[in-house]
């Protein structure tokens, strides 16, 4: 297929080494992450006057070892992006399939309305509830964002349904007497992968900041969870007094981390984007088309 | 037609000024509303009806506008400012004498009457939440234009120190007006006037030229609410504004050196402690289910008591803004004994003492905290957990919004948790905190873990019954050590220092109780 | 289009119902405001009282039944902290919060677009590249950490803008920035993926064979068919915007309506709460029947589904 065809080399390599980084963590962080340790409090980075390099990357106002929270820290992120992802795509997916195998009628109509209702309670609000309700954690956190996330996804397969549905091979299928079940598992359902995997791969980074958006507002993670957004928040006081690390750090690999993402996001929707496809194939030299963007954001911006 | 290039440097010298600051000018500090005199708050005042919020920068943004009864000097001592002498005559009966020549910013004259209403206001009014400071009070009778008597249905020895509580307001303008119209433009006797403001953000104040009290020094202020620490921090030290309430312990070197301001810090009033459940022998929310309550052991809680190192909490996350608390009184009070210290940091006397109850292998708990309720709440928590874990016991944080712990404290879910008391005298104190509960005589509400000793109430009673400070203080001090020490009714951990970076120009102290009251700031 | 207007109108006003109804529920799930009202001092008499005071006393369904009525009638209640009507303190705030929108959106746009332009104008050039990366780098940032960083730099260690409150346009500029740093990416994107579509098309080829120079090209022809989807797109980040920017708003001190709703929000100021959720749902649901009218009358086949 040429030079797209294969993901972006750069960012791969490092989405892969975060992610490997997050699964061996015990074998690679060099100290327990919520370890404290009063007396060695704000120690600096080992590169920097007065660090050492027991604590690479410095310690946090507990004494806690910065670059062990980081790594712990992206299992949280990535974590909460591809589960919190998952329970959207399952939950707006089914919703939306039904919805737009169904046709137009009452169901439709509640659904639209249900995507309404969800997009006007606030996800800071549903997330004090649960909570309140269940108290802090990672699973609980990612319940909220998966909660939060569903409607764009039923949007979108319903509109991908609706329009698959008046195309010739699915009326074919049903004067062929195909159920409806068959119509919709064995046709509909491929067709609307691609969309949903654009869709997917802009959400992910957007469910990963959530979490750390929410863990930043206090109302995610249990407050001793290492949390790249917790600990940037735990971390900000010192800033002004010079201890940049405990802040500065964790957020640089949250930005690295949603910045591979991204990057292999943006390829995925390269490859999966159908106006690109037809302009191959017509051998248009191409820029690889931007899709536009998702139009249903879960942001706390 | 100008040319050009005169045009494009007025443009540069218009967003240079934009972006640059200019120096303030210290005569014309105050003097103008293009240059008042600022002071920065954490938060903002939520409300200006002066009872309907019990709460320091609250109470800070309108005591500019309301006197109090009285004030508290910095000793803690009730001092002259509405009423000038008091005097009890009888158990149930205090008489007070008033300032004459008071007026409201309204022109109105200041009577008695206002006083008696305003006491009464404070009393009854359903949204009051200055009601605990008279709760006692039945009545009042205005014996001449500047004597009030007031009735109470059981002794308040301390009224006084209560009466630093209450506002004056114009019962007349209120009850015209209505609360809610009166608070969007309120009118007391103080020495500055409401001239407009937006709810949490910021005041603007006027002095006021029909003051009763000394001609402030400056003329315009402006409160105003600036959130984070660090940004409060540097338009401090940036000349923006002349007072920034709350600065972080780790900052205070950079005050000092920087050559336009100071750090002024005393300590507080608040008591920081640990509560443990005392009233269940199972099934504590906080403990593993079907596991034992350890706390009802003395031993178990003065182990707890002894594995904590308060002085290195106080120096590493202080940074030594905090005072070591020996009991829970903190030293203002009147029953504080300056006698007393802590039980010993002794790691290995916890471990025996765990032993002997029991559990010489510690045990689990959880501990529950608040995050944005008081100054590191949440990293004490941490830090607790970190040192305890030292001699065995286990702590899971559980760090949560005030809005999630409180609810949930006042239900009894917690077996082990942080937080903190503001007290204003040791009666009051007693009543909520240690009295053994009964809801009917409304004793022991915010006794959560149910601490009760018959023997030391027995003591209050008879010192809220009691005229004679030496005596009283006597019995309070004997009923706080047998709380302290004895039963460890409560670990107390610090007390909070109150602590102001203040300008060059401005002279001024922090206060003990926490109140920042333009009034009392000076030129230098 | 009498009949999808009624439909609609009365689909919306069950949209808010509804959604008042399950915040009403929420939030009396989440705990007890007294709690968090009442200072430490206050007897358990003193909250009795004052529960009655704020109608907190009753049943449930019976709070839940004042409330409905009154909204019918347009009290919305006062707030539990400041006494005054809450759905006053929330308008008021409005204003704060579309300067900061509208600031943001504004900026995005008026960076947006022409690097849009210019990205598009020599595809896989060194601008479109570089554009690219930037503009990537613009959505990976976390809009609390740039904040972060916008706040040490320019407040904190040099002192050139101010961080908190909303007294001048220089209280905005970074805040406005933070919020825009996204939406720049979005529109340089987005302009140039539609521009680039567009450039190819027909009517734009007649034009360049006709002989008209290329700036007018994408100017006059490309560009206008090129904003129809920035234009929709506009009116979503605008009204997601405006009840989102909940983080921007605190960590800036603005007095926006967001900032006042968060605040109620931790102090379980009921009243508050309630007046905001309206107001933004009753926002969502005018965007999503505007867009779904707008969709109707272009694009005959969804009429009829409508």
């Amino acid at each position: 297929m040429g030079r797209f065809s294969r993901p972006p080399l750069v960012p791969t390599t490092f989405l892969l080494a975060l992610m490997l980084a997050a699964i061996f963590a015990p074998l690679i962080a060099p100290h327990d992450p919520q370890q404290q340790n009063l007396m060695m409090r704000l120690t600096p980075p080992a590169w920097v006057q007065g660090g050492s390099w027991a604590y690479p990357f410095g310690t946090d106002g507990l004494g806690r070892d910065v670059a062990s929270n980081m790594i712990y820290g992206l299992r949280v992120s990535l974590l909460a992006g591809i589960v919190s992802v998952a329970i959207s795509v399952v939950l707006g997916g089914v919703t939306g399939l039904v919805a737009g195998a169904a046709g137009d009628g009452w169901f439709d109509a509640v659904l639209m309305r249900l995507v309404d209702i969800q997009l006007s309670i606030p996800v800071v609000l549903i997330a004090l509830a649960v909570l309140a309700l269940t108290g802090r954690g990672l699973g609980k956190v990612i319940l909220v964002i998966g909660l939060v996330g569903w409607a764009q996804y039923a949007r979108l397969v319903r509109a991908s349904v609706l329009a698959e549905r008046q195309k010739d091979y699915v009326l074919a299928a049903r004067l062929l007497g195909a159920s409806r079940t068959r119509v919709i598992f064995r046709h509909l359902l491929p067709n609307v992968l691609g969309p949903l995997f654009v869709q997917v791969s802009v959400d992910i980074p957007r469910a990963v900041e959530l979490e750390a958006s929410l863990s930043f507002l206090g109302l995610g993670v249990a407050v001793t969870t290492p949390s790249l957004g917790l600990r940037i928040a735990q971390g900000y006081q010192y800033l002004f007094s010079g201890a940049w690390w405990p802040s500065v750090l964790p957020g640089l690999a949250l930005v690295l981390l949603v910045l591979c993402e991204n990057l292999i996001g943006d390829w995925v929707r390269d490859v999966l984007d159908p106006h690109y496809r037809r302009r191959r194939k017509s051998g248009v030299p191409a820029a690889p088309a931007q899709a536009a963007p998702a139009t249903v954001e879960r942001t706390v911006p | 037609m100008p040319s050009w290039t005169t045009r494009l440097l007025a443009a540069c010298g218009t967003a240079a000024c934009l972006l640059a600051q200019s120096p303030a000018a210290q005569a014309a500090l105050g003097d103008s509303a293009q240059h008042p005199l600022v002071v920065a708050f954490k938060g903002g005042a939520t409300t200006l009806d002066p009872i309907m919020r019990s709460e320091t920068t609250t109470e800070s943004w309108q005591r500019n506008i309301f006197d109090t009864v009285t004030i508290l000097s910095p000793q803690g001592k009730p001092v002259p400012r509405i009423a000038v002498a008091w005097k009890n005559l009888a158990p149930l009966s205090w008489q007070l004498t008033l300032r004459a020549g008071v007026t409201f910013q309204n022109g109105m004259p200041m009577t008695a009457e206002d006083v008696g209403r305003s006491i009464m206001d404070a009393a009854n009014n359903p949204k009051s939440q200055m009601r605990e400071f008279v709760n006692d009070v039945t009545g009042y009778k205005v014996v001449n234009p500047t004597t009030l008597e007031v009735a109470f249905s059981r002794p308040d020895p301390l009224f006084p120190v209560h009466l630093s509580a209450i506002p004056v307001m114009p019962e007349a303008l209120i009850k015209k007006e209505g609360r809610a119209a009166f608070a969007a433009h309120p009118i007391g006797t103080g020495a500055y006037r409401f001239v407009s403001w937006l709810a949490e953000d910021h005041l603007d104040l006027r002095a006021w030229k029909g003051y009763w009290g000394h001609p402030v020094a400056f003329k315009f202020v402006r409160l105003e609410s600036i959130p984070n620490g660090a940004t409060r921090l540097a338009a401090l030290l940036s000349g923006q504004i002349e007072v920034a309430e709350k600065i972080n312990p780790e900052d205070f070197a950079r005050v000092k050196n920087s050559g336009r301001a100071r750090i002024t810090s005393v300590p507080g009033t608040r008591t920081m402690y640990l509560a443990m459940d005392d009233w269940r022998e199972t099934g504590s929310p906080g403990m593993a289910a079907g596991e034992k309550n350890p706390f009802l052991d003395p031993r178990v809680r003065k182990a707890v008591y002894e594995a904590i190192d308060v002085g290195l909490l106080r120096e590493k996350i202080f940074n030594d803004a905090a005072t070591v608390a020996t009991q829970f009184m903190p030293p203002l009070m009147e029953s504080f004994d300056r006698g007393l210290k802590r039980f010993p940091y002794s790691l290995a006397d916890a471990r025996k003492l765990l032993a002997a109850a029991g559990y010489p292998h510690g045990f689990t708990v959880r501990l529950d905290a608040t995050n944005d309720r008081y100054l590191e709440d949440s990293l004490v928590a941490q830090a607790l957990a970190g040192m305890l874990q030292q001699v065995g016991i286990i702590v899971q944080v559980n760090a949560i919004p005030k809005a999630v712990f409180f609810p949930q404290m006042n239900r009894g879910d917690f077996t082990f948790y942080l937080a903190g008391w503001g007290s204003v005298d040791p009666l009051s104190t007693w009543n909520s905190m240690f009295h053994c509960r009964d809801a009917k005589l409304g004793f022991g509400h915010v006794n959560r873990e149910h601490y009760c000793s018959q023997a030391a109430d027995a003591l209050i009673a008879k010192a809220s019954g009691s005229f004679d400070d030496a005596a009283r203080v006597k019995l309070e001090r004997a009923a706080y050590a047998l709380a302290d020490r004895t039963d460890i009714a409560y670990i107390p951990l610090y007390f909070q220092d109150e602590i102001a970076g203040v300008a060059n120009g401005v002279v001024w102290n922090e206060r003990p109780d926490g109140l920042i009251l333009a009034w009392q700031m000076q030129r230098k | 289009m009498l009949r999808f207007l009624l439909t609609r109108a009365w689909q919306a006003l069950f949209t808010l119902w509804v959604v008042v109804s399950l915040v009403f529920l929420l939030i009396h799930a989440t705990g007890d405001p007294i709690a968090v009202l009442a200072p430490e001092q206050m007897s358990a008499h003193s909250r009795a009282v004052l529960r009655a005071a704020l109608g907190l006393d009753r049943p449930l369904a019976v709070q839940y039944v004042r409330y409905l009525a009154g909204v019918l009638h347009g009290n919305l209640g006062v707030s539990y902290y400041s006494g005054q009507p809450a759905m006053r303190l929330i308008l008021e705030r409005v204003p704060v919060t579309l300067e900061l929108v509208g600031l943001s959106i504004g900026v995005a746009v008026l960076l947006g677009v022409p690097f849009g332009i210019w990205a598009a104008v020599r595809p896989d050039g060194v601008a479109d590249r570089v554009l690219r990366s930037l503009s990537v780098l613009g959505s990976s940032v976390p809009t609390f950490f740039l904040g972060i960083l916008l706040i040490y730099f320019f407040s904190v260690a040099f002192n050139v803008l101010p961080a908190s409150g909303a007294g001048s346009l220089r209280h905005y500029i970074m805040p406005a920035f933070t919020l825009a740093f996204f939406r720049i990416a979005l529109f340089t994107r987005l302009v140039r993926s539609t521009l680039l579509e567009t450039l190819n098309q027909n009517h734009v080829r007649t034009a360049r064979a006709k002989g008209v120079s290329e700036p007018v090209v994408i100017l006059k022809h490309a560009l206008r068919t090129a904003l129809l989807p920035l234009v929709t797109v506009f009116g979503l980040q605008f009204g997601q915007l405006f009840a989102g920017a909940v983080i921007t708003e605190t960590i800036f001190a603005l007095p926006g309506m967001n900032r006042m709703a968060l605040q109620a929000l931790y102090r379980l100021d009921y009243p508050v709460i309630l007046a905001y959720v309206l107001v933004v749902a009753a926002m969502f649901v005018t965007i999503n029947f505007l867009v779904d009218l707008a969709y109707g009358l272009l694009d005959p086949r969804v009429r009829h589904h409508g």
